[in-house]
């Protein structure tokens, strides 16, 4: 046979992206993939898989992309090629389907549908031309505007519905196309990050992770508050495993220097503004700004108060060198025992070497061990609690949800809703009818293969048959 | 009364209603007796699940953190254990299919067995995550998508066995008589009956993870994070829809198309359970 169409590079590649043995075979090799990445621990830090797996492995891992799978070059090219196969696939196929759609047969063979498997044979006592428009009535209150052709010994009828139901996956594919392309806008033009707002604090731009400096976000965030509840709590039940019923941040919104509006967040409850989101994620103690400390003298005895503020070298009284609190830490373990929390100490005797040590909050007396001329006690200091806030921009979300939409739709067109064709044939034998009712059905056979029956029923009472039709094809009995 | 109680009578009358099944089908009775007992137990188990699931939410009322009871593991299989059932129940009614109900009645006693002795069943008040209309909207699709995937899995199971164990069809005629394959439906229904689920299924799990995205969007804002949860129910998704494929676009029917929804089912369970039991993730239900 010859080939009609001449197999150019260009021909060949639409076949290629048209097929769907390429699409079944990418739909497998990404739910494999994607089983890869739930195996292997994603996006932690270099030491978390060397400690896992070996220095070797994991630069293997990192090589190949299994470390951020998702985000690897070869796991996007899967998505792009299933959107490619997708996109040609359907722009091949689609202007066949419409023209289908579009235009029903005038006319049809009743020859195609003698070899039906699905087909009710019975024969009715009056002749044909008494039941011929009766028939053609009956069939078009479920099948419309049946088409009627007179034969020699009898007629025919043919109809069918639903031949916008072959629409259905273009629909489907569509919608997933959408997802796609949204997730591809949202990961091109959007951005994701998380900040802490100390209460009280103000916050206008945003790091985002792998961008050089800070990105505006068009407006001002203020945190008035942040409270967390707890279930336990209102039973009077204390301890440390209460279990939260709520994080609530009370956000203010201001532009230029001016409040616009104030509102509570909430997990469940973002708040929205000039296309940025952002969410209650996490939330937190800010260190302390300053300290409230009481310096004794081990010779002495003498005691002095001191308020030093966090990470300035400050003189030690009479002269003795200076210190400074370097660091705040809000746990700390020594040998396995957990102290609370601690400040990072650092040193300098008047003459001697700098030194760093630590300062439990809760054991007065500590500082003693060091040894130095005085000893430092902590009295009290204030933390304030920041708000954790996910702050994200999506500009594509419109449009996956959009694709969701198509998605469940044409899963519904394409499920349920069926392109259904129905042919009846009748031929005078002796004093009666023979009739022959075929049809097929583009999905749902089973339920076709009763509406069958029953149609050819109803006939076979209104055309005084002899007994119940007798069909074959998909029975349940 | 307490909904552990009502959930444990719930248990037995499910196995009973297995175990009825399984013997109409076995003994092939001539008379329907035994299998309508079967399902009457069965509809009698179904609204004892119903009263369990209501009881339940009252008493987490009554705790005085009052939520849908959709939000762990024990309260899944619960909501499975009725899904499966409903979904027999409504199968029986449209199609003659007594002896399925063997397989699926199996299935939701296995669920509620294991939540009574697996799980932990204490009712625990929500996380701040926990707490949306969406949890139930999402909990509700799945779990309808699972047990549809589930009686599909009984219908492939059932084609399966027919046609490697049962007797050959002589001139596409099955032979005449009862007997234990004949009450089973023609290999061809199973066919159409294990795609009809997987339809439903397919549809259902679709919905399930649009709702979960739209969900984690107004809690995170992010659609999609690919957490292990997350990842194995579009594996399942990919799994189910290159069965759609094959079968629609290159024609595939009987054992190919019953294996892939045995794998399909395999998936299901791994995304209800293995994630769980054997990834570290921190899919919802972990808080
Ligand atoms: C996961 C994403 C999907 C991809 C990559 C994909 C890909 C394809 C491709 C390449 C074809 C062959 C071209 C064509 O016949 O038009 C096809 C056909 C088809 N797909 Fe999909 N598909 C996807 C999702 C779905 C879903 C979810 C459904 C179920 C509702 C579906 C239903 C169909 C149907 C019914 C056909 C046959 C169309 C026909 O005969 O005209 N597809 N698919």
């Amino acid at each position: 046979m010859p080939k009609s169409a001449q197999s150019t590079p260009f021909s060949q590649a639409v076949a290629f992206f048209a097929s769907v043995r390429l699409s079944v075979t990418l739909l497998l090799v990404l739910a494999a993939t994607s089983i890869l990445g739930t195996l292997i621990p994603q996006d932690l830090a270099a030491e978390a898989y060397i400690h896992q797996y070996g220095q070797g492995w994991f630069r293997l891992l990192r090589f190949l992309g299994l470390t951020d799978m998702y985000r690897s070059w070869w796991f996007q090219l899967i998505l792009l090629l299933l959107a490619v196969n997708l996109l040609v696939c359907s722009l091949k196929r689609f202007p066949g389907t419409w023209y289908y759609v579009r235009h029903k047969p005038k006319g049809f063979e009743p020859g195609r549908f003698r070899s039906l498997k699905q087909h009710c044979e019975f024969t009715a006592s009056k002749p044909a031309g008494q039941i011929m428009d009766a028939y053609a009535a009956l069939v078009s209150r479920r099948f419309p505007k049946p088409i009627l052709a007179q034969t020699d010994k009898g007629f025919t009828l043919f109809a069918e519905k639903g031949r916008a139901s072959r629409l259905g996956p273009y629909v489907v594919h569509l919608g997933f196309l959408g997802i796609l392309f949204g997730g591809l806008i949202g990961s091109v033009w959007g951005f994701k990050t998380h900040a802490n707002l100390p209460e009280g604090e103000t916050l206008s731009v945003v790091r985002v992770e792998g961008e050089e400096g800070h990105r505006p976000l068009g407006f001002a965030l203020r945190c008035d508050d942040f409270n967390i509840t707890y279930y336990d709590q209102e039973k009077g039940r204390k301890g440390r495993n209460l279990r939260p019923k709520e994080y609530r941040s009370t956000l203010t919104v201001l532009e230029d220097g001016t409040p616009l509006f104030t509102k509570d967040i909430l997990v469940n409850t973002p708040l929205r503004h000039r296309g940025v989101n952002i969410f209650q994620s996490s939330y937190g103690k800010t260190d302390p700004r300053e300290v409230e400390l009481s310096l004794e003298n081990q010779k002495t005895g003498m005691t002095y108060p001191l308020t030093v503020p966090m990470g300035k070298t400050t003189p030690f009284p009479e002269g003795a060198g200076e210190f400074a609190l370097e660091e705040y830490r809000d746990g700390f373990h020594i040998r396995g025992m957990d102290i609370g929390p601690v400040f990072i100490l650092w040193t300098r005797p008047q003459g001697g070497e700098e030194d760093r040590s630590i300062l439990p909050v809760n054991m007065p007396g500590f500082d003693k061990r060091r040894g130095g001329a005085f000893a430092i006690n902590v009295v009290s200091y204030k933390q304030g609690e920041y708000t954790g806030l996910q702050i994200t921009h999506d500009p594509g979300v419109g449009i996956v949800y959009t694709g969701f939409i198509f998605l469940i739709l044409g899963c519904v067109a394409t499920f349920y809703t069926s392109h259904k064709q129905v042919c009846l044939e009748a031929v005078e034998d002796g004093g009666g009818t023979r009739i022959v009712v075929a049809g097929r059905a583009s999905k749902n056979k089973i339920g076709f293969a009763r509406e069958l029956d029953s149609l050819a029923k109803l006939l076979s009472e209104k055309g005084n048959g002899n007994s119940t039709p007798v069909c074959t094809g998909l029975t349940l009995e | 009364m307490e909904s552990s109680y009502v959930l444990s009578i719930t248990t037995f009358m499910y196995m009973t209603a297995a175990v009825l099944y399984a013997a109409t089908w076995v003994f092939s009775f001539r008379r329907r007796t035994v299998g309508n007992i079967a399902t009457a137990l069965a509809v009698a188990g179904l609204a004892a699940n119903t009263l369990g699931i209501a009881l339940r939410w009252v008493e987490s009322h009554d705790l005085g953190y009052g939520h849908a009871p959709f939000s762990n593991m024990y309260e899944s299989c619960v909501l499975f254990s009725w899904t499966t059932v409903f979904l027999q129940l409504l199968f029986q009614r449209r199609f003659r299919v007594q002896s399925l109900g063997a397989v699926t009645l199996l299935l939701a006693t296995l669920s509620l067995a294991y939540a009574a002795l697996v799980t932990e069943n204490e009712i625990a008040p929500l996380v701040p995550a926990l707490q949306s209309n969406w949890l139930t909207a999402h909990v509700i699709t799945c779990f309808l998508g699972y047990a549809a995937f589930a009686v599909g899995f009984g219908t492939s199971g059932l084609y399966l066995m027919k046609s490697a164990f049962g007797p050959v069809p002589a001139g596409g005629q099955p032979p005449a008589g009862g007997g234990f394959w004949a009450a089973l439906p023609d290999l061809e229904v199973l066919d159409e009956l294990t795609y009809q689920n997987i339809m439903f299924g397919f549809l259902f799990l679709t919905l399930g993870i649009i709702t979960g995205s739209v969900w984690a969007n107004s809690a995170w804002g992010r659609y999609w994070s690919w957490d292990p949860k997350e990842t194995w129910s579009l594996v399942t998704w990919l799994v189910y829809a290159t069965l759609i494929h094959v079968r629609l676009v290159r024609g595939w029917n009987g054992a190919r198309i019953a294996w892939l929804s045995v794998a399909g089912f395999g998936a299901v369970l791994f995304t209800w359970f293995g994630v769980n039991l054997l990834l570290s993730g921190l899919h919802s239900y972990g808080g």
